[in-house]
Formats: C-alpha cells, structure tokens, sequence
C-alpha cells in the first residue's frame, strides 16, 4: 500500500451535508471508521443511514463536506477494495449462479478465471456448489441471499459496507453472514453494516455511530457509548433484609422478590453498595453490574427528537 | 478508453442477449420470412390462375371488342363470352334491371357483366355489373375496357385495325443520365425505400431494447450493486455496445442469409413482390451504398440509443413507457412519413437540409444515397454532424443517467430534467 498511511481511518467523514429539496438527509456529518473495526451505523428508519452509506461510496455527490476512503478519495481502484450488499438487492434473475459472481467479481476488477475459482469455494463453503449452474430465478429466497452475499465479498474486499444485511434473513442465514462477518474481520477487514436492529450490532460491532433526524447523535466503541449514558444498573439477588437499599448511593430500585434491580446514583460506586449490603448481613447470592441495553441507549436517543 | 470493467459489461449483455431462446427465434425467424417472401409470391400466383373468372360482354357496337378484350384479359385468367340479351339492354342501367328480373334468362352464367353501348364512339360509356367482388382484378379489366374503347374509335376514325392495334401499343420511355457514373436504375427507388424501412425498424428495436435494459436494471434494484462498481457512464456504454453488438450479430445473419438466397436467385421475385414487377436477379449491388449504410446505420443506432438510454434511466416503472419513449422515437418516425416524398425529390433543398440534419440523417441520408448520387460533401457534412451529435447526445444522456439511474417514482417534468443535465 502506498500513499495513504495505515494508521488512516479507513473512512473519514467531514462536516457532509446532503439534502434532497428541501429534505435534509444526512446534517452536519463528521464520522471515522477506524481499521479493522465492525461498526454499527443505528437510527430509526429513515435517519439518513443509506443516504450516508452511498455517500461513502460515492454513489451519491454531498452538498458539502469531504469525504476520503482508505486515506483518498473515491477513485475505481478505491471502489474494488470495497464490498457493497445494498438495501435493496437486485439480481439477474436469467443469469447462471456462478457467471452472476464471477460478473460481480470482474466488475471490481477480478480475472474471469480467478473469480470463477472464488465463486467455487464460497458456493462450496455455503452448501451451494450444486446450484452453481442453476438459474439464479430458480433459487429459494434463502439461496437468492447467499449468492448475493457471496457477491459482496467475493473480491476480498477490505471494507465491507452492508446495508440491513441481515433484515429478511432467517436465523439460520443471518447467523451464517455473522459469521463472515466477524471473520472477514479477523483477517483484517473493517465492517461498516446500518441496521436499525439493535441485538445485531451489540452482539458483533466494535463501535456504533448512532444518527437519527439526519444528524448524528452518538459515536464511539460500544464501552463508550454505554458509559456515555451516565447511568448504572445492579442487579441483586439475595435473602434477608433489604435495609442496606436506603444507602445513599441508591437512586431507585424495584423488588421483584429475590430479584432486585437498582439505578445507582449518577457518579456513584456499585462497590459502595455492595459493601453496604454484606454489612447489613444479607446474605448475597448475586450482585451485578449491569450495562444499559444498546436497545436503551437507542429509544432513548431516537425517541428523544 | 473502454476499459475492463466496461468489457466486462458488454460482454455480460451481449452473452446474456444471444443466448436467450428469443434472440435465436428473432433471428432465424427473420430468414424464414424471407424466404417465404420470396417464394410465396410464385406459389400464390400459381394458385390465383386455378380461380379464373368470367366476364360476360354485351358489345352493342358489333365490332368484335370482346375478341380484344379476351386477348388483353386471359393473362388474368379473365374468360371473356359474348352476351346476347334482349336490345333493351344497352347501358349500365338497362343491364342492372335485366340481371334483375326472373324473367330474363341469362344465356352466360359469369362473375361481372359489361355492356359498351352502340354510341361509345361518340360520348356513350360503357358499364360493368359485379355479381361477385373483383377485388384487385376490376384494375384489369379497366384498364383493357379503356384500350378497346380506344382501339374502336380509332378505327370508326378510319384506321384499320392492324394500325389501330400499333397506334395503342405501349411506350417505353428510356432514361439515361448524361454522366454515365450517376445512372440510376429505378430500382434504386425500391431499394431506398427497403433500406429506410430496415433502418425504422432496427433503430426502434434496438433502441427500445437498449431503453428496457436499463428500466430493467432500475427494477430489479441491480443498479445500486452496479454504481457502487462502476461509473454509470461505463454502464451506459456497457449496454449500448453490448446490445449493438447484438443487433450487428443479428444483421450479420441475415445479410449472410440474404446473399446466400439472392445467390440462388430466390431475391428474383422480391421486386414483383412490391408489385413492380421489376426484375432484381443479376442486379449487381453497389458496394458503396452498403458501406454508407452500414456507418450510417452503426452512427446512428449510437445516437439514438443513447437517448434511448437517457430515457430509459428516467423511468421507474412499465406504466411510463410510452409516455417517455413516444417523443424519442419521434425523430426516427418522422423521416418514414415523409419517406414518398424524399424517394420523389430527393434533391430538393428541404430534403438536401433534413438529411444533413443528425436526427434525422441516419435514415434519410442512406435513402438519398440509394436514389441519387449525393455530393459527397453532403455525405461527409452529414457524418460529421452525426458525430458532434452523438459526442453531445452522450454526454446529455450521460447526465440524465447518472441521475436517473437512482431515481424512484415518475418521470421527471420537463423543468426537472433540465436540472438534472445542468447539475448531473
């Protein structure tokens, strides 16, 4: 690699504006996407997420602001290193399985040969290899999402962008593409994917980038995030008294029998807490801290606009 | 300047095309209907002769017409016979009103029935009764009727009727340029006229191919997979190129069909099947026309599918189609309007500008090259414009693409489009 540096974001967003008429679609965006990350972009539907991602491809030309991939702008070589599974997936219905990759494999620059020889493996590796001379109109819907999958990654690229790649995937696929995901990631890859479902992205992002109305509303690693929101939940479980709840540190807590779940004070320490609680001579079975759901974080960021 | 990825796009269109089962019916459809053509006409004459006709004559003039009238007619498979009815029967009017009545007995059974009356030679006109339809044939015996009523008056006029024969002999005006080189036959009429009809209909079959790819691409949402690879102006060209290359494969069969056919003189029959009856067998073909027509017909199926193109990037759904595709066809529609009049004059100036003009020129100019020899500074003024046209053409389609392509919803107004090609 020449040029640009390694230790460049792989994508870097500044002040991006872009409307349509008098629509605003993407206010004011700064955004860095750090190598070998998976970042989750959330928001509600309709924030601005697929007009931001086609913006990063340049898709889309914003009103203002600069954008640079891979440390440049978006030139032909910079688009093949880039894998792109859209919102919306459209297929050649006509086409054999294997020549609709190895044509998505040549458009991103691919030899035919080399692209056929991928489209082997990874239709191997997917359970597909005997459909690969099928018509793609004769794949099951399941099958359709593979391919175009495979489509997306064929190339090797260094950074995925997937847009609600696992919305419409049954659990079986979308556990597959996490998969991938997770190990294009250990082999080096950074993983920019938009989804507005919340489990997907704490269970694999490194970071998420939150926008909603436009305009972006949170950004950073899922601990930063978390922590951002000010706010600590305990969860007790114990038997005995429950005097010990009255310590200061306490800002409200809900018994539900040997349950129990407390909201600390902002600034407090859960250590406090449990100290107080062995001292008033319960006995604790359990006592944890608990982090705000991303799911929390979300509804309290969207909602709050 | 076509780089790989855009190889790679034509290759896929140009695969995908030929290898579908209706690009190989098109195809070879197309030569079997030519060799009906050829052969049909043949076979059905040979079965019009098996239905003759019969024509029944009263000649109130008893001067033997209707032995005239049998030589001129029995080419025709008209059977002329004499008719002898009563004497009130001596014009149209008393004629119908015999055929009418029970009474009468009609000593001929026939199809049509034709009275000349006693006083043709000084005003009287003859009549014709159809019991049957004619159909094309009643040309025929007009035609004779018009000869014999002639051929009669000549001779009431003192000629005898070997010289009244010779006097309504046909004449035949022989044409000859000057310059020998700019001879041409009227054939050349008939060709012009077939290549501008070829022309039509590959340019709006292409064309709206090339229109309905790209609507395709936009409904199947492959677009936003393909932008994010290549640039649309790589897409456009991809699909014009790739579906040219189509229709110059497909052309390329047919030409070889159609000279293997005119080989075996089988293309003999095409000039009598336009009702001409000229003969086109052992007619050499001038090269030149071909090459002109060939470019013209690569320049033009260029421009034209590029706003093909541009149009087809505007559209979202089927239901548009018309409404967008209508004022683009126009240009290639208009020059077949006005086709009689260009193949009559083809070198008056109207004519001479339209064909210079490039949306016009792809069909106008191989017309006039047909008919007439056309200067060649009109040829090259052509091609060039043609060229600037094309370079502008995809460059405005190109615009119109780029925002199209991702466009959702209905076809943008006129103010709209503007917009898009100042800002594309």
């Amino acid at each position: 690699m020449t040029g640009p540096k390694l230790t460049d974001p792989v994508v870097r967003m500044e002040g991006v504006n872009k409307a349509f008429g008098a629509n605003h679609a993407v206010r004011d965006l700064d955004f860095e996407l750090p190598r070998g990350t998976v970042c989750g972009l959330l928001g509600p539907n309709g924030a601005g997420k697929t007009t931001a991602i086609r913006i990063i491809l340049d898709i889309l030309g914003p009103d203002s602001g600069t954008i640079a991939v891979f440390g440049e702008s978006v030139t032909p070589e910079v688009r093949d290193r880039i894998g792109y599974l859209p919102e919306e997936r459209g297929m050649y219905q006509k086409m054999r399985v294997a020549e609709h990759l190895a044509f998505f494999g040549e458009i991103k620059g691919m030899r035919h040969g080399d692209a056929m020889r991928e489209a082997g493996k990874w239709l191997d590796r997917l359970g597909l290899a005997d459909r690969a001379d099928d018509r793609v109109e004769n794949l099951s819907k399941g099958m359709q999402q593979k391919v175009q999958f495979i489509a997306t990654v064929l190339h090797g690229p260094d950074l995925l962008i997937l847009d609600e790649p696992f919305s419409g995937l049954d659990p079986i696929n979308a556990d597959l593409m996490r998969e991938i995901v997770v190990e294009r990631k250990s082999e080096g890859a950074t993983v920019l994917f938009s989804t507005h479902m919340i489990d997907d992205a704490e269970r694999i992002c490194d970071r998420v980038c939150m926008i909603s109305g436009a305009r972006k509303v949170l950004d950073g690693t899922l601990a930063e995030v978390k922590g951002l929101s000010g706010r600590q939940d305990v969860v007790i479980e114990c038997e005995g008294a429950r005097t010990f709840l009255g310590h200061e540190t306490v800002a409200s807590a809900t018994d539900h029998g040997r349950r129990i779940e407390v909201r600390l004070r902002e600034g407090a320490d859960p250590q406090d807490l449990l100290r107080a609680a062995i001292e008033s001579g319960t006995r604790i079975d359990r006592f944890e801290i608990a982090d705000p759901s991303l799911r929390e974080i979300f509804l309290e960021h969207a909602g709050a606009r | 300047m076509i780089g790989r990825r855009t190889w790679t796009l034509i290759r896929r269109e140009y695969v995908q095309r030929v290898r579908n089962k209706w690009f190989l019916f098109a195809t070879f459809s197309v030569p079997i209907l030519m060799l009906a053509a050829t052969l049909l006409p043949g076979f059905l004459a040979g079965r019009s002769q098996a239905r003759a006709m019969v024509l029944a004559v009263v000649d109130r003039t008893h001067s033997g017409l209707e032995m005239r009238l049998s030589d001129l007619l029995v080419r025709d498979s008209i059977l002329v016979r004499s008719f002898q009815p009563d004497a009130s029967v001596e014009d149209l009017q008393s004629l119908r009103a015999a055929l009418g009545t029970d009474e009468t007995e009609i000593a001929v059974k026939a199809d049509a029935y034709l009275v000349i009356p006693e006083n043709i030679g000084s005003g009287g006109e003859p009549g014709l009764v159809e019991l049957r339809d004619l159909g094309g044939r009643i040309r025929r015996i007009r035609a004779a009727t018009q000869d014999v009523v002639q051929w009669h008056r000549l001779r009431q006029a003192g000629l005898e009727s070997v010289d009244a024969s010779e006097a309504l002999a046909p004449v035949t005006l022989r044409v000859q340029a000057f310059d020998p080189a700019g001879t041409r036959s009227e054939i050349f009429q008939v060709i012009g006229f077939i290549f501008a009809m070829m022309l039509y209909v590959m340019f709006l079959v292409y064309g709206q191919m090339v229109a309905r790819g790209v609507l395709e691409e936009k409904t199947s949402d492959i677009v936003e997979i393909l932008v994010s690879s290549v640039r649309p102006r790589e897409m456009m060209l991809g699909k014009i190129v790739g579906i040219g290359a189509v229709g110059l494969t497909q052309v390329g069969i047919w030409a070889v069909v159609g000279a293997t056919l005119s080989r075996f003189g089988l293309g003999g029959q095409l000039g009598e099947l336009i009702g001409l009856g000229m003969d086109l067998a052992g007619f050499a073909f001038p090269w030149s026309i071909l090459l002109f027509g060939f470019l013209y017909f690569v320049l033009g199926y260029l421009m034209y599918s590029a706003m093909f193109a541009g149009a087809g990037a505007m559209l979202t759904s089927e239901q548009d189609i018309q409404q967008v595709l209508i004022p683009v066809m126009m240009p290639i529609i208009v020059p077949i309007i006005i086709m009689p009049a260009v193949v009559d004059a083809p070198d008056a100036m109207w004519v001479q500008v339209l064909s210079m003009i490039p949306v016009f020129s792809p069909i106008l100019m191989p017309v006039r090259i047909s008919v007439m020899s056309v200067p060649l500074w009109q040829n090259l003024a052509a091609i060039g414009f043609l060229v600037l046209a094309i370079w502008a053409m995809a460059w405005v389609a190109g615009r119109i693409y780029r925002v199209g392509i991702l466009m959702k919803g209905k076809p943008p107004t006129l103010p709209q489009l503007a917009r898009w090609i100042r800002h594309g």
